[in-house]
């Protein structure tokens, strides 16, 4: 327990960096983000299970708020929910397709799903205008690539932790 | 371990997908017609002209300091001829959205374009 407790901490301290990186990056539609931080999420859900990512993803949003100084501003509403959503579907989709899905396609799921909860969120809360979904072609690309990185970054931690990944789901036993 | 490879079937089926719907998006995403907008041209503060975006027509405006060619082509308007020293109308370029205008201060010309959608941005810095 106690091991698994301090892993976690690692992982949502990474998220929290990737989180404060993705901030310098400015996509036309503000408080966007990447979704790096799926990066975290994914491997939360691969070596742990749902319950564990879903903490991961609100300490993350809090813990990345703090650091850029933006703890009431919408990035932490558009990263939190977002970040929920797309852990939920990930979920939905390893449990149930995992025979058809690589990391690519887990991670390109999370990441549209991310997407799609901000660009809802940023049309309810702030800009109630219908030209907001013609930014939809550009939100699907980036989507793709975002996903496309986020599986691959993944995978190679994945891989690159082969020898330890037994160590890690014997940390999800109580020790 | 759930999730054992990196690409499989279903990731290329997916990709596809999404690079399917960003295509069709792209066809489908509707912007204002251009009948719909509508150029006012005025001299002097007076409405002399009133034409839909989507003509295909020279104008010449005579103000005082001589003529003044707007042209539209369909999809934009820009003042193609201008007696003014400094030609900042014709330096605009073409405008295409409601709310932007070309003005002609010297020969008292305001060309602009509204649109019956009521935008958000009420100017553009270009």
């Amino acid at each position: 327990m106690n091991r698994r407790l301090a892993f976690m901490g690692l992982l949502i301290a990474v998220a929290s960096i990737l989180f404060t990186v993705e901030s310098l990056v400015n996509l036309p539609i503000p408080w966007f983000k990447l979704g790096l931080a799926n990066v975290v999420t994914l491997l939360a859900l691969e070596w742990w299970g749902l319950t564990e990512a879903l903490i991961i993803v609100v300490l993350r949003s809090f813990l990345g708020g703090v650091l850029t100084g933006k703890l009431f501003h919408p990035d932490l509403m558009f990263s939190l929910l977002g970040g929920i959503t797309a852990a939920l579907a990930m979920e939905g989709f390893i449990a149930c397709g995992s025979r058809w899905f690589g990391y690519v396609g887990i991670s390109i799921i999370g990441a549209l799903i991310k997407n799609a909860t901000q660009l809802v969120l940023a049309y309810i809360l702030f800009i109630r205008h219908a030209g907001l979904f013609s930014l939809v072609p550009l939100f699907l690309i980036v989507s793709l690539a975002s996903g496309l990185i986020v599986g691959f970054l993944s995978y190679a931690v994945n891989r690159g932790m082969a020898v330890s990944v037994s160590r890690l789901t014997a940390l999800s036993e109580p020790s | 371990m759930r999730l054992s490879k990196l690409l499989r079937t279903g990731d290329g089926i997916l990709i596809a997908l999404v690079l399917l719907a960003s295509a069709l998006s792209v066809m489908t995403v509707r912007r204002s017609s251009t009948s719909d907008m509508t150029v006012f041209m005025t001299l002097s503060n007076e409405t002399v002209y009133r034409l839909p975006l989507s003509t295909n027509r020279r104008v010449v405006l005579t103000g005082p300091l001589g003529q003044t060619t707007v042209e539209l082509d369909g999809n934009s308007v820009r003042i193609a001829g201008s007696p003014c020293p400094q030609r900042l109308c014709m330096k605009m370029g073409r405008i295409r959205n409601s709310g932007q205008c070309l003005v002609c201060i010297p020969n008292r010309i305001i060309v602009q374009i509204i649109g019956k959608d009521r935008r958000r941005l009420d100017g553009v810095t270009q």
